[in-house]
């Protein structure tokens, strides 16, 4: 996607549909990368967005089988 | 982080920036070291928190989880805290959208229509909640969704090659 961004009195305007697409909340924190006339801007995760990755990670083994998805709803105790 | 389907980046395969939503056993796996399909499943949730596809997932899947994850049929279940703080982890990402359950009569309808009985009429609550809104249902059961394929197209991930570059 591709967008046009206006520059006024040190901030830049990100349009709406970035805004969505991105899910851009106030605050959000932005690495940036200045090449030649160009800005690169990333979008750093948030501690919220992180969270579910690092869970992850910590996860200890449960042994889930293969369960069909109607099986889920069988002997559930 | 950089994530390889089938040996290509996730960004040059059609997979990239789609509306899929992640079904139950997906994150089951992804949330159990000791599945053999944790991997795979791993990356595909991993594929969704990082916005390389546009992920979903159903309150009802949450649900499911949490279930799956607390039941007896597992081998070491988790105590309901933390089942909770997964579930809350990912309710509170905002990479990962949630659809709270929609359209019940219609499902309802459909599912009576069918001759759907006992816990199958879930599939027809959990297609219609993603009808309109996803295009794409990632789910291990495949089979499952045969009969929304008109509004739902479901696809198994963990039968293509996933990796985590980090």
């Amino acid at each position: 996607m591709k967008a046009v961004a206006k520059y006024y009195a040190g901030k830049i305007y990100v349009p709406v549909a970035v805004r969505r697409m991105l899910k851009l909340r106030d605050g959000d924190v932005f690495e940036i990368e200045v090449r030649e006339n160009s800005l690169v801007l990333t979008l750093k995760p948030s501690e919220e967005d992180l969270e579910p990755l690092r869970l992850m990670e910590e996860a200890r083994g449960v042994g889930v089988p293969r369960l069909r998805r109607r099986d889920i709803y069988e002997d559930t105790r | 982080m950089r994530i390889l389907v089938n040996g290509a980046l996730i960004e040059r395969t059609p997979h990239y920036g789609k509306k899929v939503l992640i079904d139950t056993m997906i994150l089951c796996y992804a949330y159990d070291p000791l599945s053999p399909a944790h991997e795979q499943a791993k990356a595909v949730l991993t594929a969704a928190l990082l916005g390389y596809v546009e992920g979903y997932v159903s309150y009802q899947n949450l649900a499911e989880f949490y279930s799956v994850m607390t039941s007896s049929r597992v081998k070491r279940p988790l105590v309901p805290h933390e089942a909770y703080r997964i579930v809350e982890a990912l309710a509170k990402s905002r990479r990962l959208a949630k659809l709270a359950p929609a359209n019940y009569v219609e499902a309802l309808k459909h599912a009576a229509r069918l001759g759907l009985r006992g816990g199958e009429v879930f599939d027809a609550v959990l297609a219609y909640t993603c009808r309109g809104v996803v295009d794409y249902i990632w789910t291990e059961n495949v089979d499952d969704f045969q009969h929304y394929t008109s509004f739902l197209k479901a696809e198994n991930p963990l039968e293509w090659k996933w990796e985590i570059l980090k």
